[in-house]
């Protein structure tokens, strides 16, 4: 009998597991596609079934870096998308204290105003402002998008920060406060070192969201101030789309996201929920 | 203190540098393009000059059977995404909602597509759709169907597009679900078990009514990144074939970055945003009162 039991039980988890990793496979089939593919031969790359005992070659990546241009859009991504992180940390984190620690009439319409300003497609702001940096000949230049991802960056941390400026306790603020702290001090001294984790976080959200976009640097980027994601369509050429370049850049841009994303998803979830509930 | 001039202003040295700059990035440009929805702008005709229409940006939009049809593709792409993701959302999580070794570590790996660039996703996603070396073809040839045209054909390219979508957002729901069903207090089964519940009726009455506003406020919030939708259908159909993927999104940027009749363009994203934020707006209200 106890036997019977173990082996149903060993059976059940065998049949949990079975689908557990049929369905990780489908989400992680196109990862792990691009990766194996970027070390594949340009033969291999078209193998049906897909050849999962192959030959690596480094020859995607050398081709994708032996584009002059290459390291230019890579630094072009890092400026745009450290910049904006930097301004939306620099206002959004004192703003979300604000609106988290202090009680006053206008709370809730400012806080949604933060909030629509997700909400809003980007074409919205983008047409206007192409409007003023083609009139001020800044189209092609990286300054649009450090204005553009700044308005990205700002709304998503003073959405995500509120709820672990709450978890601070309200007694160290009044003791601070008691022991003659000036407001600025007690949010520099006080709350701003307990919320320093999440501070880490939500900035590499921001990177992320930045690095990632596409929208508005397909339209004010130019040749040389490319991003990646604009600088990677490039990869479909007339010919069709050279699958092993395209692998090797897709894994240069991406794996650095999904590394940040990795450590980063547990402040994910929690502050996305309470932000949208609280908002 | 409390109520006195100096605590009520405090809180604006935090937030009033975040809400000018906001401010002048966000409600500065709409009040601009409401006023630019009033011109006929054509950046590629003399130099981009603002040639004043009245109202006639407005008329064209209701007249325009592209306008028609990309609201149309919109609420499709809307609702089968919304729809297949919640549903899939809720099975998947339902079905890791017990106790199993590296539990951590499989979510870690199944939200992995939230992370991945869009615009490779997309490319990724068009090898897999290619009709003759496709991953997704081989797949379907497997179990003695296909081939498929995914993506150049009218009846499935929308399809294709909302199964990426699916692909790349699921992993959100289930992240939230989890995360919600995981808050929920553990002797609220046991209090079930004890009462004679088998496994049905705890997912039908104990879990499923704790986790609804998680899941509304989940699917608000797909919702408003599916309307802004771009990056894959550009890479992957571009909205074709002819205009059977063309979202409002696309159309507008078409109008405004092929055509280059900036005034018109404003006034279709104008009228696009003002939509959807009544929608959302109420969808919101609803969704806290629950």
């Amino acid at each position: 009998m106890h036997a019977k039991l173990m082996a149903k039980r060993a059976l059940g988890g065998a049949a949990f597991w079975i689908v557990a990793l049929a369905i990780l496979l489908f989400f992680l089939s196109p990862l792990l596609w691009m990766i194996s593919t970027s070390i594949k031969s340009y033969i291999d790359a078209f193998a049906l079934p897909p050849k999962i005992v192959f030959h690596p070659t480094l020859k995607n990546y050398i081709k994708v870096f032996s584009n002059g241009d290459f390291p230019r859009y890579i630094v072009n991504s890092l400026w745009c998308s450290f910049f904006a992180t930097a301004m939306g940390i620099l206002f959004g984190v004192p703003a979300a204290y604000g609106l988290s620690t202090f009680h006053f009439k206008s709370r809730k319409k400012i806080s949604f105003f933060f909030l629509s300003a997700r909400i809003a497609p980007p074409l919205m702001s983008l047409l206007p402002m192409y409007i003023v940096f083609n009139a001020i000949h800044l189209v092609g230049t990286r300054f649009p998008m450090y204005i553009l991802y700044t308005s990205m960056c700002i709304p998503l941390v003073v959405w995500i920060m509120p709820v672990y400026f709450r978890d601070v306790p309200a007694e160290l603020r009044e003791a601070a406060i008691i022991d003659g702290c000036t407001e600025l001090q007690v949010f520099l001294r006080v709350s701003l070192p307990l919320v320093k984790a999440s501070i880490a976080a939500v900035a590499i959200l921001c990177v992320v969201q930045t690095w990632n976009e596409f929208l508005i640097a397909l339209v004010f980027t130019s040749q040389s101030t490319q991003t990646l994601p604009v600088a990677v369509t490039s990869f479909m050429t007339f010919q069709g789309t050279e699958w092993g370049p395209l692998c090797a850049a897709g894994c240069v841009i991406m794996v650095p996201m999904m590394i940040f994303g990795f450590f980063v998803q547990k402040y994910f979830a929690r502050g996305m929920i309470s932000g949208a509930v609280k908002g | 203190m409390p109520g006195s001039r100096t605590e009520q202003r405090r809180h604006l040295y935090f937030i009033l540098p975040a809400l000018v700059v906001m401010i002048a990035l966000m409600v500065v440009p709409l009040f601009f393009s409401v006023y630019v929805t009033l011109f006929n702008v054509n950046l590629l005709e003399n130099g981009g000059a603002f040639v004043f229409a009245g109202l006639g940006n407005y008329k064209t939009f209701l007249t325009d059977p592209r306008v028609h049809n990309a609201l149309g593709v919109t609420a499709l792409f809307l609702l089968g995404a919304l729809a297949s993701e919640t549903v899939l959302g809720l099975v998947i999580s339902m079905f890791l909602d017990r106790k199993f070794h590296f539990k951590a570590a499989y979510r870690a790996l199944l939200i992995i597509p939230m992370f991945m660039t869009p615009v490779v996703s997309g490319l990724i996603w068009r090898t897999f759709y290619d009709p003759t070396n496709g991953i997704a073809n081989w797949v379907l040839g497997l179990i003695h169907l296909g081939p498929v045209d995914w993506l150049g054909s009218v009846r499935y390219a929308l399809l294709s597009l909302i199964l990426v979508d699916l692909w790349q957002w699921t992993p959100f729901m289930v992240l939230l679900i989890m995360a919600s069903l995981d808050s929920i207090p553990e002797d609220l089964y046991e209090a079930a078990l004890v009462e004679g519940a088998n496994e049905a009726q705890t997912v039908l009455h104990i879990k499923l009514p704790l986790i609804v506003p998680t899941v509304l406020i989940a699917i608000i919030m797909r919702a408003i990144d599916a309307l802004k939708a771009f990056d894959i259908i550009y890479v992957m159909t571009k909205g074709g074939p002819g205009v059977v993927t063309e979202t409002i999104n696309m159309y507008a940027y078409t109008v405004g970055f092929r055509y280059f009749r900036i005034g018109y363009a404003t006034t279709i994203s104008f009228i696009f945003t003002v939509l959807v934020t009544i929608l959302l707006d109420k969808l919101f209200a609803k969704a806290q009162s629950i």
